[in-house]
């Protein structure tokens, strides 16, 4: 099975960095979308099929914790696992990702192998 | 700010730096500040929270392709180094900002950030910088880098209960 995965992040860079560490992961990929709000990342989602969503936490138009909740109230996207990358490191912002439904959590600075741990625990590889 | 505040914000700016970009930092004094010969950065962001604030990373122009190159795992000539260089340097500064939060604050106080911003610096401009209070001067590899951290706590680092963990 390939995976298909959407990557939420407003810096262009950071989503060229988590498309490299998903090609070096090993996890048999099928599309890689990005987005560059949660705004653009719903209309992905409501377009394509994804797998597993990359999403950061501080985006203009529409944050990370936003997009989650419109994930949250759409019952074609809830199911849809979402990793958060993000600077964030604040315990309370995290307690409150988790409530959400998050399947795992990277902090940048952030390694390929970090990435690589995170998707094989989510994706039970 | 406080010395000890200082020395959380050179250690989360090397580790920052080593870890995402692989560049290595060495606090430097002012007088040694030398800002050569070419064009100048000035990346900004702000936050706000347990206290408001703003971070400001002056470097100089050329070193914002060679953030793009490490991040991307890419020679700093390439197009693709060339062409994410501002948005490097601001997702650099990003990054460094949430994490100096929280060496900071610590991990309970959830603070908002603004959109990293980046303009040019004149160089006379970079030079005043380096001389002004609570601007920090560091080495990256060949380049001069200014880093200032403002706090508006009210009563300065004086009413600031410091780091909670």
């Amino acid at each position: 099975m390939a995976y298909n995965i959407l990557i939420v992040d407003d810096s262009s860079t950071v989503r060229s960095v988590l498309g490299k560490a998903l090609g070096l992961s090993g996890i048999p990929l099928g599309g890689v979308f990005q987005a560059e709000h949660g705004l653009a990342a719903l209309a992905v989602l409501r377009k394509e099929w994804v797998d597993l969503v990359f999403v950061d936490v501080n985006m203009p138009v529409m944050g990370g914790l936003q997009l989650l909740r419109e994930m949250k109230a759409d019952d074609q996207l809830r199911d849809v696992p979402v990793i958060v990358v993000s600077t964030e490191g604040s315990a309370t912002r995290i307690a409150e990702l988790e409530a959400m439904g998050i399947k795992g959590f990277v902090r940048k600075p952030f390694t390929p192998e970090s990435i690589k741990d995170t998707i094989d625990k989510v994706l039970g590889g | 700010m406080s010395c000890a505040a200082y020395r959380e914000i050179e250690r989360t700016f090397a580790m920052v730096l080593e870890k995402q970009v692989f560049m290595f930092v060495e606090p430097i004094e002012p007088d040694s500040f030398d800002p050569g010969g070419g064009a100048w950065l000035a990346v900004t962001m702000g936050f706000s929270g347990e206290f408001p604030g703003r971070v400001l990373l002056a470097a100089p122009e050329a070193m914002a392709p060679e953030v793009a190159a490490n991040f991307l795992g890419v020679d700093s000539c390439t197009e693709a180094a060339i062409a994410e260089a501002p948005d490097a340097i601001k997702e650099l500064l990003n990054i460094l900002c949430g994490n100096l939060l929280t060496a900071l604050a610590g991990v309970e106080p959830v603070f908002e950030l603004t959109t990293p911003r980046v303009a040019p610096l004149p160089g006379p401009e970079a030079i005043a910088l380096a001389g002004e209070p609570g601007v920090q001067v560091f080495q990256v590899d060949d380049h001069c880098v200014l880093l200032r951290v403002d706090l508006d706590i009210p009563g300065g680092t004086s009413g600031w209960r410091g780091r909670r963990t």
